[in-house]
């Protein structure tokens, strides 16, 4: 009986001890698994921004959205149309002459279209009112200024 | 006896006729009096800004002569300025019947449909100008602008070349051939188009803003830096202004 009991004894160790193997193995495991998932999530972190950092446009990506905007081409501004004719305006041939010249008549050098014009288009909207400044702000709507 | 009679007969007819054809001279001389007061005083008004009084002018010219020609395309300024733009490009329709030769009309027709965003028809009103005047410097750098409104910045590159041949101190068209250049990915036609609007006009805040952008593409900080910088400097547009900071913080030291 006592040699069985020895026998039986030393079993239940062997399964103690198997047991206790088996459980450090498996933490040992996870902190490989858990390490390793780490290891890869800090690599991507370091190639992809985050949302914040996405939010951010490059700069290049700024002046690309700003002169893809319809103002950054720039028009006539007040010059667009072709004046008034008829008394107290221009004569049928003068402004048949403005028309058909080679060089531009009464034309406005200069900036003309204001990116002010679609603030809420570019990514800072207008903190003042824009034309403030020497040039007429252009006037109603498609591609911008008109003569008057 | 008889012929003496026959004669004052001829007399008092002939009397008659000059009296009515006076008078009918008359009239129309005040009629067109009238109508020519109410167009000046229309063109008077559209010039202080008063477009509602200066259509009103319009409207009662045209009311006392409906084809009148000049009444009708004055009226469609008006329009125009009151952002009526399907009405204005019908009054330039309207005229252009009258007088199919009536050109002014006939352009701000084209300046009207590219308000209206319908580039197609704008480039054919252009067209034809160009084909009756081809060196109509408008018409090609408003074919231009119609050409990259319908997405093609090399055709429209090539509309704003010809306008600053013919007129090479035209500024606007050096700086649209460089954006149209930038936009086909062609840096080194938009700088150099671009350093031509500058050498025009150096306080041009936008052609330093694409020569920014230009430099950013070339993969130039520095050189970008410094047209951001002056582009800010030189802007009175304050969000130009916003955006040359925008991207400097983003460009770094």
């Amino acid at each position: 009986m006592k040699d069985r009991g020895a026998i039986s004894n030393r079993g239940y160790e062997e399964k103690v001890m198997t047991r206790h193997l088996g459980r450090r193995l498996r933490r040992a495991l996870r902190l490989v698994f858990l390490g390793a998932s780490l290891a890869v999530l800090s690599v991507a972190a370091q190639h992809h921004p985050t949302a914040a950092q996405a939010s951010v446009p490059s700069a290049i990506e700024i002046a690309d959205h700003a002169l893809n905007a319809p103002v950054a081409v720039e028009d006539e501004g007040s010059y667009r149309l072709i004046d008034p004719v008829g008394p107290g305006g221009l004569t049928r041939q003068a402004a048949i002459g403005e028309v058909v010249a080679s060089t531009m008549q009464g034309g406005s050098y200069g900036d003309r279209q204001y990116f002010g014009q679609y603030g809420q288009q570019i990514y800072m909207p207008p903190a003042q009112p824009p034309h403030s400044g020497a040039n007429p702000p252009p006037q109603g709507g498609g591609w911008g200024g008109h003569r008057r | 006896m008889k012929l003496h009679k026959s004669l004052a007969v001829l007399a008092a007819l002939l009397a008659a006729g000059l009296t009515y054809a006076g008078a009918a001279s008359a009239d129309g001389f005040f009629h067109r009096l009238r109508v020519d007061s109410l167009i000046s005083d229309g063109i008077t008004l559209y010039r202080t800004g008063e477009y509602k009084n200066s259509l009103g002018k319009f409207d009662a010219a045209l009311s006392l002569s409906n084809d009148n020609v000049e009444a009708r395309y004055d009226r469609g300024l008006d329009l125009y300025a009151m952002g009526r733009f399907s009405d204005a490009a019908a009054e330039f329709h309207t005229c252009l019947q009258q007088q199919a030769d009536f050109v002014p009309a006939l352009f701000n027709l084209g300046v009207t449909e590219l308000a209206l965003n319908h580039p197609d028809a704008a480039r054919a009103v252009f067209l034809q100008i160009i084909n009756d005047h081809p060196k109509s410097v408008r018409a090609h750098f408003d074919m231009g602008l119609s050409k990259f409104l319908s997405g093609q910045p090399d055709q429209a590159a090539k509309e704003f070349a010809v306008a600053s041949l013919l007129h090479p101190q035209y500024v606007q068209a050096h700086y649209d051939r460089a954006l149209a250049e930038y936009r086909t990915g062609n840096l080194v036609a938009a700088d150099s188009e671009a350093g031509e609007a500058l050498k025009l006009n150096g306080s041009y805040a936008k052609a330093y803003f694409l020569r920014g952008a230009i430099r950013l593409r070339q993969g130039n900080s520095p050189g970008a830096r410094n047209q951001f910088e002056t582009a800010a400097r030189v802007a009175s547009d304050p969000v130009l202004k916003s955006l040359c900071t925008q991207i400097l913080a983003q460009i770094g030291a």
